[in-house]
C-alpha cells in the first residue's frame, strides 16, 4: 500500500475513536508538556546565569578561608601583591550586613570592609566623590561609599559628598558614590555599602580578615591562583579543606556544568512522564491489535503482506503521538506565559527544544508501536478471520 | 500445458489438540478445471470450509501437495501467497467482511490499493466494478447504511476487482432472503459464463444444483464428485 494512503488510514482509524485516541494520546501532551516546559525553564535559568556571568571579570580571584588559621594582615596581603608579578591587586573582602538610615528612610544594607584597591579589582567608577583612601584605612575613619541603588532610595540623586549616614547606628559620612554596575552572581554591588576594614573589624566586629579579592595580570592567572593558593597554605598550615580560591572562569565552568546536569534532570523527569505515555500508546495498540483481528484478516485475505499491517499499525502509533506532539507542543506556548509569571521566570520554548520534545514523542510512539504492530503483522490470515 | 487451475495430492490438514487429532483434511485429491462451476457440500465439520482456505491459501496443510495454476504452493513465502490472493483470487463470505468504517467505494478499492495503485486510479477501477454490481448510487455509504444484498454485492465488487480468474465464495447466500439471494447466483452464473472459475461452499441443495460439479465432503475426505450436475 502506498504510504500516504496508510498514513490517511491511519487518521481515519484514530479519527473512528475520538475518545479513546484523544486520552492515549493525552500522555504524550503531558509527556511533551513536560519535556518541553522543563527544558525551556532549565533553558531560561541557564540564559539568566549566564547574564549575569559577563558583568564578572574573568580575571577576579575569590578566596576566603573558614577554620582556625593564622591571622592575615593586610601587610601580608600587600606582600603577596609585591612579590608576584602576577598579581596586581589584593584587598580584604570582609562581609557583613546591616541597616543604613537617613533622618527620613531607612535600608537594609551589605557592608564590605576593604581598602583602596577594592575599587582598582572591581574596576569601579565613581559618580560623585572619591573611593576609600588609605588614611581612611588607617585612622579607621567613618567613611562611606555608597552603591547607586542605596544612594538613589536614600536621597534621589547622588550627589551627596558629605551627608551623613547611619551605619547600625553609627554615623557615618558619605565620601563617594559608585557608577551603576552590572548585577553578578555574586551578589549586586549596586546594593551593598564599602567601608574601610579597619572601621568595620571595630564598630562592627567584622572579624579578621578572611577573605581576599585579588587582580591577576591577563593571561598568568593561573599563576596568580596558584601564588595565592600557597599563601592560604602557609596560614592554614597545610590544610587544604578550610580554604578555597577559584576566579570566575571556574566559576563559570562550575555553572555551566551545573547547567547541564539541571537540564539533565530535567528533560529526565520529562522524559519519564514520556515514557509512560509511550507505554500507554503500546497498551492501547495492543488492545486495537485484538479489536481488529478480524480486519487483519481480512486485510490479509484480499492480499496485504506482512510488512502492509506492520506499517499501518506502526503509523496509527505513530500518528496517534505525534498528534499527541504537537498538541504538547501547544500546551506548552499557551501555557508558557501564565506559568512563567507564576514561576517569576521567563519560559524561553526555543525551536531546538520544539524539535526536541517532538522526536521524542515519535520516537516513542515507533519504539512502543513496533511491537503491536509485530504481533499484527505475524497473524495467519485464516485464524485471523475466523476471530470473533 | 494442461487446464488445471487447482491440483491436490493427498492433502491432510491435521490439528493437534490435548488427547487427540482433529483431521480436518484426511488425503484430498481434487482436481479443478479453469473455468469450473463447483459447489462444496458436506455436513459442518466435513472440512469443506478447510479445503476452502487451502484452496485460498489462507491455510497451509499439514502434507500432501497443492498446484495452483501449476505452481506448487508449499514453495512459496508469506509474500507471495500474500499476491496470489491478491491478484488470482477473490472472496465472497458468508458475513460480507467489509471494512465497517470505510464507504464501499473505500471497500472495494482496497485490494488495488494493496497493489500500490494510485489512489485515482484505484478509485476509477473501484467506481466500474460498483457499477457492475448495479451499486453506482451508494458508493459513499457506509456498510451498515446498506442492505444484506447490496454488502453482498459490495463483496462481490471487491473480490472482482483485479478481475482473478478464481473466486472463491462461502456460502454467499446464507445471510440473504431468497430474492436477493437468487440474485447473486444469477450474477455468479454470469461471471462463470465469462470465464471465471468458481467455487461455492452451501448447505442449500438447489444453490448447489446450479452447479456444474458438486463435491461432497465427509470426516475430510471427498465422499462424492458428480460433474453436469445441471438440471
Amino acid at each position: 500500500m502506498r504510504l500516504s494512503e496508510i498514513i490517511k488510514s491511519a487518521f481515519a482509524s484514530i479519527w473512528s475513536m475520538k475518545v479513546r485516541s484523544f486520552l492515549t494520546s493525552l500522555g504524550v501532551i503531558i509527556g511533551v508538556f513536560a519535556i518541553a516546559a522543563l527544558l525551556s525553564i532549565g533553558n531560561s535559568v541557564a540564559v539568566q546565569m549566564q547574564q549575569s556571568m559577563e558583568g564578572l571579570n574573568a580575571n577576579i580571584i575569590t578566596s576566603a578561608v573558614f577554620g582556625e588559621a593564622e591571622e592575615m594582615l593586610l601587610e601580608d596581603l600587600l606582600a603577596l601583591q609585591d612579590e608576584n608579578d602576577s598579581i596586581l591587586f589584593t584587598a580584604p573582602n570582609i562581609q557583613g550586613e546591616g541597616s543604613i538610615t537617613t533622618r527620613a528612610k531607612s535600608l537594609y544594607t551589605g557592608i564590605v570592609g576593604t581598602t583602596f584597591d577594592y575599587a582598582m579589582i572591581n574596576d569601579y567608577n565613581l559618580i560623585s566623590g572619591r573611593f576609600l583612601a588609605p588614611l581612611d584605612v588607617g585612622n579607621e575613619n567613618k567613611s562611606v561609599v555608597l552603591g547607586y541603588t542605596i544612594a538613589m532610595k536614600l536621597f534621589g540623586n547622588t550627589d551627596i559628598i558629605g551627608e551623613e549616614v547611619r551605619l547600625n547606628k553609627h554615623t557615618f559620612i558619605v565620601v563617594g558614590v559608585i557608577e551603576k554596575q552590572a548585577e553578578t552572581w555574586m551578589g549586586n554591588p549596586n546594593e551593598q555599602v564599602m567601608i574601610p576594614y579597619t572601621t568595620g573589624q571595630k564598630l562592627f566586629e567584622l572579624g579578621q580578615i578572611t577573605s581576599i579579592l585579588a587582580l591577576a595580570s591577563p593571561e598568568v592567572i593561573d599563576d596568580a591562583t596558584s601564588a595565592i593558593r600557597s599563601f592560604l597554605l602557609q596560614k592554614t598550615d597545610g590544610d587544604t579543606e578550610i580554604f578555597y580560591v577559584y576566579t570566575a572562569s571556574q566559576t563559570q565552568e562550575v555553572i555551566e556544568e551545573m547547567n547541564t546536569s539541571l537540564m539533565a534532570l530535567l528533560g529526565g523527569i520529562g522524559g519519564i512522564s514520556l515514557l509512560i505515555s509511550g507505554i500507554g500508546i503500546m497498551n492501547i495498540m495492543l488492545v486495537s491489535v485484538r479489536e481488529r483481528t478480524r480486519e487483519i484478516g481480512i486485510r490479509k485475505a484480499i492480499g496485504a503482506k506482512r510488512i502492509d499491517i506492520l506499517i499501518q499499525f506502526l503509523v496509527e502509533s505513530v500518528v496517534l503521538s505525534g498528534i499527541g506532539g504537537v498538541m504538547g507542543i501547544l500546551l506548552t506556548f499557551t501555557l508558557a506565559g501564565p506559568v512563567g509569571s507564576l514561576m517569576q521566570q521567563t519560559i524561553q520554548l526555543t525551536g531546538g527544544i520544539i524539535v526536541l520534545s517532538l522526536t521524542f514523542s515519535l520516537i516513542a510512539g515507533v519504539v512502543f508501536g513496533l511491537y503491536p504492530a509485530a504481533k499484527a503483522s505475524k497473524l495467519r490470515p485464516i485464524e485471523a478471520l475466523r476471530y470473533e | 500445458m494442461n487446464n488445471h487451475l487447482i491440483e491436490m495430492h493427498d492433502l491432510h490438514k491435521h490439528y493437534v489438540m490435548p488427547g487427540f487429532t482433529v483431521r480436518a483434511l484426511d488425503g484430498v485429491d481434487l482436481t479443478i478445471d479453469k473455468g469450473e462451476y463447483v459447489a462444496l457440500v458436506g455436513p459442518s465439520g466435513s472440512g469443506k470450509s478447510t479445503l476452502m482456505n487451502m484452496i485460498g491459501c489462507l491455510d497451509v496443510p499439514t502434507s500432501g501437495k497443492y498446484f495452483f495454476n501449476g505452481t506448487d504452493m508449499s514453495l512459496l513465502n508469506d509474500n507471495s501467497l500474500a499476491d496470489i490472493r491478491n491478484k488470482e483470487l477473490g472472496f465472497v463470505f458468508q458475513t460480507f467482511n467489509l471494512m465497517s468504517n470505510m464507504t464501499a467505494l473505500e471497500n472495494v478499492a482496497l485490494p488495488a490499493k494493496y497493489r500500490k495503485m494510485k489512489t485515482k486510479e484505484c478509485r476509477k477501477l473501484a467506481k466500474k466494478a460498483l457499477e457492475n454490481v448495479g451499486l453506482a448510487d451508494r458508493m459513499h455509504h457506509l456498510p451498515k447504511e446498506l442492505s444484506g444484498g447490496q454488502q453482498q454485492r459490495v463483496a462481490f465488487a471487491r473480490a472482482l476487482l483485479n478481475n482473478p480468474p478464481l473466486l472463491l465464495a462461502d456460502e454467499p447466500t446464507g445471510n440473504l432472503d431468497s430474492k436477493t439471494g437468487k440474485e447473486v447466483l444469477e450474477l455468479m452464473e454470469e461471471l462463470n459464463s465469462k470465464g471465471t472459475t468458481l467455487i461455492l461452499i452451501t448447505h442449500d441443495m438447489n444453490i448447489a444444483d446450479k452447479a456444474h460439479r458438486k463435491i461432497e465432503m465427509l470426516d475430510g475426505r471427498i465422499a462424492n464428485d458428480t460433474k453436469g450436475g445441471r438440471k
